[in-house]
Parts: structure tokens; C-alpha cells; sequence
């Protein structure tokens, strides 16, 4: 991407941050914007979406009343266990209806009988009710001449949370491998603009379901870069909801992925993999009380139409190959997020050994085959930093899990250590591997700070750089189908956001 | 044939048998060894173009299979999705014998199971077809023979011609029974009655130049490239209300059989209701995962259970939204199971 390209597309990048920081009083669990109950209204109307690139499409969209219908519909975020009640008008020219799949008990009064369950017309509502039985992420569509209506913007997601849910102690489904710091939303759509067309100049006998041809893509009802914009921008009025996925190293980010649109989207995120610990809503177990057992790592997740998956996504500095908190010595406090992978010793491990036995949570995640920068200490202390006798170490897999470990580096001694005590895999006083070279040398993208490490600035010339007030990582998150990176045939935008690690004092709402 | 003629001249006549005859029958039979072992279910199909009418009235011609009762009979009705290839319990070896009345070269291949192939290739040594090919108007047929058949859901459909005789329509599904009441050798594929859905669709404008000679290089459509299907259905038949299938009782564990010969993935609804996949490709899923929509790759299957359905009629549709026939809204890949 030219410079010039990535100036015009943080712009709003950059407006985020800042009312960030105005509005921020501390740091807080980022969630997902919606709408909470057991009795929703909503009304089916027509509306108009902003598009980045500055066209104004006809749609079809969901909200409290004709004026404030919304693309997608409002998030319904909901309780285990609760009897929801939805009551649907309709100011639309033909009749509409809802359905929702991974629900229990549906059930539609009113209205009158379509092909897949009860549609509503002007003046003749339908009220459906069901029970959110089990938490996850689902969505909700309209089950009337879909091929149409889908495509008009008739849509929504929904999000149950587990009976006992805790917002300070966040999880999807009731399981500790389903807890997350962070969630986020990313419900990723298309449209084709002439078919919007088509429909607003009341020309249905030309409408084609079958040769859309889409060029535009959305997540979360907006193209990127307005997908950074703030939630509720008052320049959106029908597109109140952002994706801009910020958090702290070390954190479990959990995404709600759903193909709402009719093609596949190939989300990919970079930055790191993520575990799928759901998919349609239901944890990928293979028995009661095994938690996401039979979960799996992407970096794409290929959001099938219809379908919805939750997947946590991690990152730290772990073998970056540098420690890019631009630590110098071990004294330094250690960071969270840090020592994402520990483990305990399984024997005791004398002054000599080189060879250790590890286990506990964090054994299968150290690497198969590379040596990587390690911390042990004792057992009697919660954190590294707090064991005055804490010593580096390089360990290497040497077989399942047998490691051989080389001992006493920078200056700690070798030590003998007991059965329990632990090991973290840490970059933490690593020093950058390379002499970066001059800023002359240097061609800037708005988001460098100047700095490598995060949370560092360091001096750019006069006029780069800028769009990155907290010194913060950016990692593209995008689908990767690429002519959906496209708005209306203009580069940057479609179905993309940015990922921002930021460092731990830079707030995040 | 042969086998029996070396036999009967070994045991009948020779009076002492050329060593080098002993090697060739035992080579022989050991090539045979399965077909001999189980019982052989055995399928005469013959290639032939058909007229389908579509919902809106238009007349397309397809190519589909018949199943003929014996070569040169020509007494079946030719269809899309070809005749179902059902293999029962125990049977592990599949025999089909190929007609071909079209006008181009046509061959056969099973996906999901393996067999040996045999290549036809051009005189530059690159594949012009994936397997041995049946010449128009032949006089023989062309065998084709699997004998390491597993249970599951599998689609056959032409080896040759793949962008043209796919669309065309030369698919159909292989069942392959494990034992009565289970699809696959495992507890959670058990059924008590099943369906089979068989996912298609077709672009009538380059059906009508492949039917009328207008496609091929240097013709008026020069490759499928421009490939876009207006008409969507199930098991051959775009939705028209009073569509359904019989799915089974209420209650009943009820397994859907799903071959997807469309040329694009496509998502199953099924009411929005759960279903239990237990196969994917022919095989069995070891942790069957729920699933409110059901991905099916193109040219791929999935066998799914519906669990405890009620009275009534459960809406299917595809949520890729191949909804429309033709210019017509509300059909394509759209039907309902019957419970009753």
C-alpha cells in the first residue's frame, strides 16, 4: 500500500483514537454493541447506506421504528435460559418475515403463513417467540423470499450469553477455554448495488436473484475504512456499528464470526492464529465438561454463509525475535502478556541437568523445533519478577515432552529447581537483533511510531507518522478474496479493519 | 469369459497343463479375486441427452444416465441426477458398464472411493480425460469396476469433459449401505429412515450451445468460463409448491444423504433446526458436530441426522441462496421434509 493510500484510509483510524482517549477513564472490557432484553420491536422499512467511496445505497433494513432502520439489523444480545419475544412490522412492499436459526421453541403468531414461517405485511405484525437455550453467537434473517431480502440488508446477529455470565469474568460459553478479555463482532456481508437499485426504483420484474454480482463487502454492515470509524457515528446513521478490534498483548480477543451475505468471505487475520472453539453456535466438544476439546487453529476462517463461529485470537511478543517492549534488563518489571506459555517442571531439575520434563497447561504450546528464551522460577512466587532467583534459560523440545534446556545465561546462575516450579517462554530483555537503519533510509507509514517497541515514539520527521497517538501494533484483518478489500472497484476499503495492540497504559473502551 | 474358457480348457482338455497357463490363470484370478468373493452390484448406464422443462416454461437439454438392464437395451429413462447407485449391506465391489449416445467420448469415476484409473491422454502425454472413455454410439460397453466400496454418500459423474459434461448433467449419487439402520460403522450415524438430496443447477445458455453446437474453440462460446446458473434444485427439481419428501415419523432419527453436484459450495437450512453431521465425504466424522446450516463443497457430500423433528413440514433451503428459477423468486433449492 502507497503512503499516500494509508493516509487517506487511517484518517478515521485516527479519529477513533482520539475520541478513544477523550472518553476512555480507564481500561475496560471492549463488547459488542447491540441491544439487551427479553422484548425487542422491530420494524422492516427502507433506508439509505453511506458508502466510503461516497455513493448512497437503497436498503432494506431492521430498527426500533421507519425512521431508524439499521444495516445489519440490531444485535440481539440475550441470556441463557430467557423466553424472548421479537414483534415484527412491516413498512415494506412485500411481506417479511424472521427466522432463527439455533433456536428453540420458535414459534409466530399473527400475520399470515408464508413458505417458511409466519411473514408480516403493513398493519399486520408477527410476533415470534423462542428460548435463547445456549449461549453463543447466532444470527437472524428474514425467511422470505430470501434470495431478495438477504441481499437488501434483512439480517442480524445474535449473541447469547452463558447463564451466570460475569462482565468482569467474560466467557462465551461457561467454560474457562471460552473466557475472553475482549469481544468482537464480525458479521461480514455484500451487496450488489444495482439489485438495491432495481428495488428502489420498484423495477422487480428485472431483478435476476441469480446474477448478483456484488461490489461491495461489509463487516458489520460498514466498508472498511469506515469500519474504524466510531460505533454510532452520527455521519452513519444506519450503519451504527464499527468494527475496530483493539487490545493488550497477552489478552484473549474473542471474535463472532458470521457469513451473512450469500458468498463465502475468507476472513483472515494476521498477527497470529486462532483457536475455533465454536461453530453454529455450539462449542466443538467431544463430551460434556471437555471444554473446546476438539477446537482448531486458522489464520482464515472461512465464514460459509449461514454459519457463525467463535474463535479466540492471542497475541504477544512470543517469538517475535525480539523483545518489543524494548526491555534492556531483567530488572525491568516483567509486562502481562508476556509469559502467555507456562509450564511446570515435572521432576526436579538439579544445578547440572540439561534435561527437564515439562508439563501443566503451557507444555504442548512451547514449539517443536525452535530453542526459545525461557524464565524459571519458583513455584512460592506468582510471577517471575517477583523471584529474586529467577534465571534464564534457553529451552529446546527435545521429545514429547522432554526438553533440553541450556542453563545459566545472562548472568543468572544455574540452580537447582523442584517438581512444580515454572517455566515461561519470554522475550523480556531480548535486544532488538538488528541496527535500525537511518530515517533518511526510511520510507514512514502513518501508523509508524518511530519506535519499534510498543509504546514507544520515537523522532519521525516532520509531517509522518501520526496516526498512532498510543505507539501501538497494526495488524490488517481483512477478507482475502481481495476484490472484497474493494469499494466499488476502489482500493482500500470492503470487507477490512485493522487490528491495534496497544500497550498496557493505552486505555481501550 | 475368459476366465472360464482357460478353466474349462485346463480341467476338460489339456491333458497336462503348460505350466506357463497355470501362471496366467492364477494371475488371472487374482485379479478377480473380489469380484468372485462378494456378490458384485452391477450397472448398466448409458449416457444420452433428455429435454428438462424448467419452472418458467423453458425447455433445456441436459445430458443424464439411464439404467439400462442390459448393455444395447436402452430401456431406461435418462435423468438428472443420474439413477441412485445403491450398494447393499456387505457389498464391497461396484461394476458399471458404460453406453455412451451423446456425441463426445464420456467416462466415469466414483469420488470417495479408489479405483485404479486409466488416463486418456493427448498425443503431448497431458490428460485429456481421467478415465478410460466410452466412444459415442459404442458397440461394447466400457467397465468400470471398484471393489473396495465402503459405506457412505458419494457422487459419481463423467471423468472427460469435465466444465462441459458436469453441468451438463452426468452426476449422480453412490449409496453404499453399512448395515440396516446405520449409515457408517459408528453409534451416532444410526437412522431409522433416511432421504437423499441431490443438489444441482443449470445454465441454460451454455446447455443450449453445448445441445446446439455452438461451443468449443473457435464457436460462439468458447469455454465454460462464463458459467452462470439461473435455475437451482433438489434431486432434479426446482421447488413448486406441493414439492416435498417423505422424510419419516416424528420423532424418528431421520438421516439426509447430501451430494452437492452443483460447480459452487452450498449451505443447508434445515428450519434452522440442529443437525447431527455424521459423514462427510463418503466417511464417517468421529465427533459428528451440530450444525444449524450445513456447508456441502462442491462435488462433495455430507450426511447429516435430524433429531426428534415434529409433525409438519420442516423448510430446507439454501442459504448460498440458490433460491430463484430463472427470473421467478422462491424456488430453487428449497423443499420440505414431511414428517408424518
Amino acid at each position: 500500500m502507497r503512503v499516500r493510500q494509508i493516509f487517506q484510509f487511517t484518517y478515521c483510524l485516527a479519529l477513533t483514537f482520539l475520541l478513544v482517549g477523550l472518553l476512555s477513564e480507564g481500561p475496560a472490557q471492549a463488547t459488542i454493541q447491540g441491544i439487551s432484553g427479553i422484548s425487542f420491536t422491530l420494524v422492516a422499512a427502507p433506508g439509505y447506506i453511506k458508502t466510503p467511496e461516497g455513493n448512497s445505497i437503497f436498503f432494506w433494513g431492521l430498527g426500533s421504528d421507519v425512521n431508524h432502520v439499521q444495516y445489519p439489523g440490531p444485535t440481539l444480545i440475550l441470556n441463557e435460559g430467557d423466553t424472548i419475544t421479537i414483534t415484527l412490522y412491516s413498512a415494506l412492499p412485500q411481506p417479511v418475515s424472521l427466522v432463527f436459526p439455533g433456536q428453540e421453541q420458535v414459534q409466530a403468531q399473527g400475520g399470515s403463513q408464508g413458505k417458511v414461517t409466519r411473514e408480516a405485511t403493513p398493519g399486520r405484525p408477527v410476533t415470534y417467540t423462542f428460548v435463547a437455550a445456549h449461549p453463543g453467537t447466532y444470527l437472524y434473517y428474514s425467511g422470505t423470499n430470501m434470495a431478495l431480502q438477504h441481499e437488501m440488508g434483512l439480517f442480524g446477529a445474535i449473541i447469547v450469553r452463558p447463564a451466570g455470565f460475569d462482565p468482569n469474568a467474560p466467557t462465551a460459553y461457561g467454560t474457562s477455554d471460552s473466557r475472553y478479555d475482549r469481544e468482537y463482532l464480525f458479521m461480514i456481508s455484500e451487496m450488489d448495488p444495482d439489485i438495491h437499485r432495481l428495488v428502489e426504483e420498484g423495477r422487480y420484474s428485472e431483478i435476476e436473484n441469480a446474477d448478483v454480482f456484488p461490489t461491495y463487502y461489509f463487516i458489520n454492515g460498514r466498508n472498511a475504512p469506515d469500519t474504524m470509524a466510531p460505533a454510532f457515528a452520527e455521519w452513519l446513521p444506519t450503519q451504527p456499528y464499527n468494527c475496530m478490534p483493539l487490545m493488550h498483548p497477552g489478552e484473549r480477543l474473542l471474535m463472532r464470526i458470521i457469513g451473512a451475505g450469500r458468498d463465502n468471505h475468507p476472513y483472515h487475520f494476521h498477527g497470529n492464529h486462532a483457536k475455533v472453539i465454536a461453530e453454529d453456535g455450539r462449542l466443538l466438544s467431544s463430551g460434556p465438561g471437555k471444554g473446546a476439546d476438539l477446537g482448531y487453529s486458522r489464520f482464515t476462517i472461512s465464514a460459509v454463509p449461514g454459519h457463525t463461529y467463535d474463535a479466540i485470537f492471542q497475541w504477544t511478543g512470543r517469538e517475535m525475535g525480539w523483545d518489543y517492549y524494548g526491555h534492556t534488563s531483567l530488572s525491568d518489571p516483567i509486562e502481562r502478556g508476556e509469559l502467555a506459555v507456562t509450564a511446570t517442571l515435572e521432576a526436579p531439575l538439579s544445578a547440572g541437568s540439561a534435561q527437564v520434563t515439562l508439563g501443566g497447561q503451557g507444555e504442548k504450546e512451547f514449539p517443536m523445533y525452535r530453542e526459545v528464551r525461557c524464565l524459571i522460577w519458583s513455584k512460592a512466587y506468582p510471577s517471575p519478577d517477583k523471584d529474586p532467583n529467577r534465571e534464564v534459560v534457553k529451552v529446546k523440545r527435545a521429545s514429547g515432552n522432554l526438553f533440553t534446556i541450556s542453563r545459566g545465561l545472562e548472568g543468572t546462575t544455574a540452580r537447582a529447581w523442584s517438581e512444580g516450579d515454572y517455566v515461561a517462554i519470554t522475550d523480556h530483555g531480548r535486544p532488538f537483533p538488528v541496527v535500525l537503519p537511518e530515517n533518511q533510509n526510511l520510507t514512514f507509514g502513518a501508523f509508524y511510531s518511530g519506535s519499534p517497541y510498543l509504546g514507544n515514539a520515537g523522532n519521525l520527521p516532520p509531517g509522518e507518522g501520526g496516526l498512532n497517538p498510543f505507539s501501538g501494533f497494526f495488524y490488517m484483518w481483512h477478507s482475502h478474496n481481495e476484490k472484497e478489500l474493494l469499494n466499488n472497484n476502489i482500493f482500500p476499503g470492503g470487507a477490512m479493519t485493522m487490528l491495534g495492540i496497544l500497550p498496557y497504559n493505552a486505555p481501550i473502551e | 469369459m475368459k476366465i472360464h474358457h482357460l478353466r474349462t480348457t485346463l480341467f476338460s482338455g489339456a491333458k497336462g497343463p503348460d505350466w506357463l497357463l497355470w501362471v496366467m490363470v492364477v494371475a488371472l484370478m487374482s485379479l478377480f479375486t473380489a469380484p468372485c468373493g462378494a456378490a458384485a452390484a452391477e450397472f448398466y448406464l448409458r449416457a444420452a441427452a433428455t429435454t428438462m422443462v424448467m419452472p418458467t416454461g423453458e425447455q433445456v437439454t441436459v445430458w443424464g444416465f439411464a439404467k439400462d438392464s442390459s448393455f444395447g437395451a436402452k430401456d431406461g429413462v435418462v435423468t438428472v441426477p443420474g439413477p441412485v447407485l445403491e450398494l447393499p449391506p456387505g457389498d464391497t465391489t461396484l461394476v458399471i458398464h458404460l453406453d455412451n449416445d451423446l456425441p463426445e467420448p464420456v467416462s466415469i469415476m466414483v469420488k470417495g472411493l479408489v479405483g485404479s484409473m486409466t488416463p486418456v491422454r493427448l498425443p503431448d502425454g497431458r490428460i485429456r480425460a481421467l478415465n478410460k472413455e466410452a466412444q459415442p454410439g459404442n458397440s461394447e460397453p466400457v467397465t468400470y469396476t471398484w471393489t473396495n466400496v465402503h459405506p457412505g454418500t458419494m457422487m459419481y459423474q463423467s471423468a472427460s469433459h469435465l466444465s462441459v459434461q458436469v453441468q451438463m448433467g452426468l452426476y449422480g449419487a453412490v449409496v453404499a449401505k453399512a448395515d440396516t439402520g446405520r449409515a457408517y460403522d459408528t453409534d451416532p450415524s444410526r437412522y431409522d429412515s433416511e432421504v437423499l438430496l441431490v443438489l444441482g443447477e443449470i445454465d441454460p445458455d451454455l446447455h443450449q450451445a453445448v445441445a446446439s453446437g455452438n461451443f468449443g474453440p473457435g464457436k460462439a462460446v468458447t469455454s465454460a468460463i462464463g458459467y452462470r446458473p439461473k435455475y437451482f434444485f433438489i434431486n432434479g427439481r426446482s421447488y413448486t409448491p406441493g414439492v416435498y419428501e417423505p422424510a419419516g415419523h416424528p420423532g424418528q432419527r431421520v438421516l439426509v444423504r447430501i451430494v452437492n453436484a452443483c460447480l459452487t459450495q452450498r449451505s443447508l437450512v434445515f428450519g434452522g433446526r440442529y443437525v447431527l453431521e455424521i459423514g462427510d465425504g463418503g466417511f464417517p466424522l468421529p465427533f459428528p458436530p451440530q450444525h444449524f446450516a450445513v456447508f456441502i463443497a462442491a462435488g462433495g457430500t455430507k450426511d447429516v441426522i435430524i433429531e426428534s423433528a415434529p409433525a409438519g413440514d420442516l423448510p430446507v433451503w439454501d442459504e448460498r441462496l440458490g433460491l430463484t428459477n430463472g427470473g421467478l423468486t422462491d424456488g430453487g433449492i428449497f423443499t420440505y421434509l414431511r414428517f408424518q
